[in-house]
């Protein structure tokens, strides 16, 4: 008997118990679903977490100050800057020339009186705005927003290196009184920002700024500096030039004298960090990264996904015993036609193989439809969590599940049925032909 | 701020139209304009109160070269404003010109006049001091310069009101006769002459803010573009003064 005999026969046997057999498929389904739903939870979850504490940056991000490095700087994540100190162009190739190092990003912060417009109320046309404040733009450079610490609540990013869009965060909309939720609404307004300095010429009010006024096309939670407003470092460099051409005698502006307010340094992965951040310090700045603290989150996120892992693998194992029992009960019921079977010549081998591919079939049938409806829970699931999410004003998430994962999940089934017919496909190989003909 | 503002606008336009009496301005040809540069272009405005936006409750939004800068200006347009209120041109020359130059700006408006007027500085010599100060912002011919004249003096609600047989203002007494209308006209109109050919000089192009006034000054609805000080234009003033800008900087040959 060959593969294919045994497979007709086998399929024919799960024709044939019908009821038994979709019970059987249902009970490897459910667990087969169970397992791809908790495991695609937890890995959504468990890049959900990471973005929050990374603040949508890279996992190895440092962040580098124009600051000296203080005493105790390599002994905590967050150390306290040293005095300041300016961050050079050399600095900046110094440091991206070091070996743990993937890569640098400058960030560059000036301060800035901002005019708000309402969106649909008084620009200034019709009547007297909302009122200006101080506060400042972070120029970062948006080329590869990956490794930005930067998560986008409404619209998108400023395209790169342009002068004309900005994204605001959630300060803009306090000031504003606008909530989370509705931050839709700023999208597409324009602001006007100016950047201070100081003519000595002039003999009334020598304090002026240099005004552009940019779309705002997003809003954003941002970690990559100190301000309400972030836009492209070219925008940026050029508000900060204006500044910094002119006096600021009484320091009232905080004009800073860097050129660069921050370094976002990638280390090549968690274990570089800390090589990483010793080098720079050499160098002679303060870092910052939270290394611990992922390094603990990732540990307990390592913890939960094997208790979820573990409950999936439980219901498996459950419905693998499933299997075993409905097979033996198969093994009994058949034992005539075992008996027809070996009196026409077939082996031990082949009745085996006849009750191994029935189990498998049941599982690999379990196995798949499980795994496609676990996918679809996710995704349900998912869209639910967003939905809230989303009313609450915060970020969505994206419940991906690799295909590995369903795959694995199909295969692992499949394997588990087979182990689970392995007994009942034995017993059934050993009965003797005559007593199993007399028995039937 | 500019309630006697009233009483100087009388006394001292009465000592410039004596001043006016004995000078002359010539006319020379005007020079070639020049081109905007760069995608990011930017605006440096030169001037006095009306400058700064005083008279309006929101100057950064309402004052004329804010709404110049929104509504006519490129997207990715710079905007410096050097007004000073109370300057004249000699003292734009010391204070702001230098300020402006030191920019590289791709675009100047000057609106420099009614101080000067006010001063009693001669048409003669304002001529000469704004061809200089045109001459500098110009930058041999890199920058852009649009340069206001003088609205008609004689229909400000401040002069008006100080004319005998006029309602009276607080503050209008000046304890002289105030030139008459006839006498202020004059005057603007050789302020204007003096405008002209500076700007015909440097290359500059004037925007004409008299023809404009006078216009409403016949239509009768002159005083409604001018705030509660009698003096400098209200919100709806500045929106006139910026769409006048607007359109003498659309006209240029390469403003876009």
């Amino acid at each position: 008997m060959n593969w294919r005999d045994a497979a007709g026969l086998a399929w024919s046997g799960v024709g044939r118990r019908f009821g038994r057999s979709v019970l059987t498929i249902f009970s490897v389904a459910l667990a087969a679903a169970l397992l791809t739903a908790l495991l695609a939870v937890a890995g959504t979850a468990r890049t959900r977490v990471l973005a929050q504490l990374t603040r949508g940056g890279p996992l190895a991000g440092i962040r580098v100050e124009a600051a000296a490095p203080n005493f105790s700087e390599l002994q905590s994540d967050d150390p306290a800057p040293g005095a300041p100190r300016a961050i050079t162009t050399e600095a900046v190739d110094r440091i991206a020339s070091l070996p743990e190092v993937e890569s640098v990003l400058p960030v560059v912060s000036v301060p800035e009186l901002v005019l708000p417009t309402v969106p649909g109320g008084a620009s200034g046309r019709d009547g007297p705005g909302p009122r200006p404040f101080a506060d400042a733009l972070v120029g970062v450079s948006v080329r590869d927003p990956a490794v930005l610490p930067v998560s986008l609540v409404a619209g998108r990013l400023p395209t790169a290196g342009s002068l004309r869009e900005v994204c605001v965060t959630e300060a803009y909309l306090n000031r504003l009184h606008i909530s989370t939720a509705q931050a839709d609404r700023v999208v597409g307004t324009h602001i006007a920002l100016a950047a201070p300095r100081v003519f000595p010429e002039l003999a009334v009010d020598p304090d002026r700024g240099l005004w552009v006024k940019p779309e705002i096309v997003g809003v954003v939670v941002q970690d990559a500096g100190t301000g309400a407003i972030l836009g492209s470092v070219q925008l940026a460099r050029q508000q900060l030039a204006f500044a910094q051409a002119g006096l600021d005698p009484g320091g009232d502006f905080a004009i800073p004298s860097s050129p660069y307010s921050g370094l976002l340094v990638v280390a090549k992965g968690l274990n570089q960090i800390g090589p990483a951040r010793v080098r720079i310090a050499d160098i002679g700045y303060s870092t910052s990264a939270p290394e611990d603290l992922i390094q603990s989150v990732l540990r307990y996120l390592h913890v939960v996904e094997i208790v979820l892992s573990g409950i999936g693998v439980i219901a498996l194992l459950i419905a693998s015993l499933g299997i075993c029992g409905a097979m033996l009960a198969a093994v009994r019921e058949r034992r005539r036609e075992i008996g027809v079977l070996k009196a026409i010549g077939a082996r031990d081998r082949d009745v085996r193989h006849v009750f191994l591919v029935e189990a498998g079939l049941i599982g690999f049938i379990g196995g798949t439809i499980g795994t496609l409806a676990g996918w679809v829970m996710a995704r349900i699931l998912g869209g639910a969590v967003n939905r809230y999410l989303t009313q609450q004003g915060l970020a969505g998430v994206r419940v991906s599940v690799p295909l590995l994962l369903l795959a694995a999940g199909v295969v692992g089934s499949t394997a588990l049925a087979l182990v689970a017919g392995v007994l009942p496909a034995q017993r059934a190989a050993r009965l003797p032909a005559r007593e199993a003909v007399a028995e039937g | 701020m500019r309630l006697p503002r009233a009483a100087l606008v009388v006394a001292l336009i009465a000592t410039a139209a004596a001043a006016e009496a004995c000078s002359s301005v010539s006319s020379p040809p005007p020079g070639p304009p020049a081109q905007p540069n760069g995608p990011a272009p930017l605006y440096v405005a030169v001037g006095a109160s009306e400058t700064v936006g005083v008279g309006v409750a929101d100057p950064y939004r309402q004052a004329w070269p804010a709404l110049f800068f929104r509504e006519a200006l490129p997207p990715s347009a710079r905007f410096v404003d050097l007004g000073v209120p109370g300057v004249t041109v000699s003292d734009a020359l010391v204070q702001e010109a230098p300020a402006a130059v030191s920019l590289h700006p791709d675009v100047v408006t000057v609106w420099l006049n009614v101080n000067d007027l006010i001063a009693g500085v001669s048409a003669a010599t304002y001529g000469q001091e704004l061809t200089g100060l045109l001459q500098e912002l110009r930058r041999g011919g890199r920058t852009q310069v649009l340069v206001a004249n003088t609205p008609p003096v004689q229909a400000f609600p401040a002069y008006r009101s100080c004319l005998p047989f006029m309602p009276g203002v607080a503050g209008c007494n000046t304890g002289r006769r105030a030139p008459t209308p006839d006498e202020v006209a004059a005057m603007v109109a050789a302020y204007n002459a003096a405008i002209l050919s500076a700007a015909r000089a440097t290359g500059s192009h004037v925007v004409d803010l008299y023809a404009a006034a006078e216009k409403r000054v016949r239509a009768g609805t002159f005083a409604a573009l001018i705030g509660p000080d009698n003096f400098h234009p209200d919100a709806q003033g500045y929106r006139v003064v910026a769409a006048l800008f607007a359109r003498a900087y659309r006209s240029l040959p390469s403003s876009g």
